[in-house]
């Protein structure tokens, strides 16, 4: 497989969780990675990145009073940067490759309907499975109403940071305080 | 961004039907690349042994040394076994150059090749398929090669080179070229490439590195540090008693004006006296 490439940038990372999970989360220093075969970005610990607030929404929505908030910092590493344009091929091709190996294996493509990013899900984790070693992956998720007529910035938008080693993690996670 | 690639292949050693079976799969990629917009380097236009006979050794070696390092990515040939193949990927996993391995469905690629630890992307091909793998492998490897050409324009800025030529000249006089060149067991012109060319294309081993600094008497940092200062010891001494180390010795420390040069002889002879 080959390396993705490499940044030593560390980022402040937010996952939003229950009480009970965050105390769970804190004393085992360890968020178990999800492995819904609808995550967006693949397998892996789930983080809003730099952005407290959207955690909050995000957990309060879900968990209304039992919401809470922990922080953390992730380096990114070998990153699989969906910010960089240059990803878009790639992305292309592990699109076509799932397509040419579920037709070989008489299999249905999976599907994205909704927030169950199915197939998004199945590319993603085959590139980081197959093509590149990566650390972490992060992408922006346009979410939500435009904040006014016209507008390109929706309410909701955030950067989803997915951790796919522990070691990513480079801070102790800490029960955000107001969460 | 316009790649440049370098094919690196196999060009001896091959019966008639081996080299025209290569060298159509050879001109395939060519054509991909140029349809692509990928400038590519093919030693069998240039600097082929048999066609190119008068080309010397020494050329040879130096041109499609030089092309590699230019490279984004290098594709080798893994038909036949090749000195100059491996050579050339050698050259280019040392510099950190991803490499398409082409081999043909079916044949066993050579394990020092498929060893290489990363930084490699395999594909089996038959002559049908051959196109779509190969550009199915530089769609793959994109994300690499743009992150590459940002760090290595960053290194080629590196003045190693010239570092090692302005302390040969202070340290050993300016026309020393050849006595260091000797100590080092080079021959001149291998170390004048060295003190001339960028850091990408000369690219000296850390080995080569260090037994220079060894016999120059200076440190790895001053070689090959790209943010190393030299600070020459009036320079050193103009800046620990400027007015702005004054005040940043008051603010931080509380030292007055008055004893901090006190302060500073005290300490440097204290430096000197353990040295």
């Amino acid at each position: 497989m080959l390396p993705a490439p490499f940044s030593d940038r560390v980022v402040k990372a937010f996952h939003g969780t229950t009480i009970d999970k965050a105390a769970q989360i804190v004393k085992d220093q360890l968020i178990a990675p999800s492995r819904n075969p609808y995550d967006w970005l693949g397998h892996g610990a789930y983080f809003w990145e730099e952005s407290y607030e959207r955690a909050r929404q995000w957990a309060e929505k879900k968990y209304h009073s039992e919401a809470a908030v922990v922080s953390t910092e992730v380096r990114l590493g070998r990153c699989i940067n969906l910010f960089d344009a240059s990803w878009a091929s790639v992305l292309g091709r592990a699109h076509e490759d799932l397509r040419a190996r579920r037709a070989a294996l008489g299999q249905p493509v999976p599907q994205n309907r909704g927030g169950r990013r199915e197939l998004d899900c199945a590319i993603i984790n085959h590139i980081a499975e197959d093509l590149y070693e990566a650390e972490t992956i992060r992408a922006a998720y346009l979410e939500g109403e435009a904040i006014y007529p016209s507008s390109l910035f929706v309410g909701l938008a955030h950067i989803q940071l997915v951790a796919r080693t522990p070691n990513a993690v480079v801070a102790r996670y800490e029960v955000e305080e107001g969460s | 961004m316009r790649l440049r690639t370098y094919l690196a292949s196999p060009l001896t050693g091959l019966s008639p039907e081996e080299e025209e079976d290569l060298f159509r799969r050879q001109d395939l990629i060519i054509r991909v690349c140029e349809a692509n917009n990928i400038e590519i380097h093919a030693p069998k236009g240039v600097t082929h042994p048999t066609k190119h006979p008068d080309i010397p050794a020494g050329f040879v070696n130096s041109l499609d040394r030089e092309k590699v390092l230019e490279s984004d990515f290098i594709v080798v040939m893994t038909d036949k076994p090749s000195h100059g193949v491996g050579i050339e990927a050698e050259k280019a996993s040392n510099s950190l150059i991803p490499m398409i391995l082409c081999s043909p469905k079916g044949q066993r690629t050579s394990k020092m090749l498929l060893g290489i630890p990363s930084l490699k992307h395999l594909i089996e091909v038959t002559p049908e398929t051959l196109e779509q793998e190969f550009l199915r492998a530089i769609e793959i490897l994109r994300p690499l090669l743009a992150t590459r050409r940002e760090w290595i324009h960053q290194l080629g800025q590196a003045p190693v080179g010239t570092r090692i030529r302005e302390l040969r000249e202070q340290r050993m006089g300016q026309d020393s070229l050849e006595e260091l060149a000797s100590k080092l067991g080079l021959t001149p012109d291998e170390l004048h490439y060295i003190e001339e060319k960028p850091v990408y294309l000369s690219n000296p081993s850390a080995i080569l590195l260090m037994r220079i600094a060894d016999v120059l008497q200076v440190s790895m940092a001053e070689l090959a540090d790209p943010h190393y200062v030299d600070l020459s010891s009036e320079r050193m001494a103009e800046i620990l008693l400027s007015e702005s180390a004054q005040e940043l010795a008051k603010a931080r420390f509380g030292i007055r004006r008055e004893d901090y040069k006190r302060l500073l002889r005290r300490k440097l002879q204290d430096v000197v006296s353990r040295l």
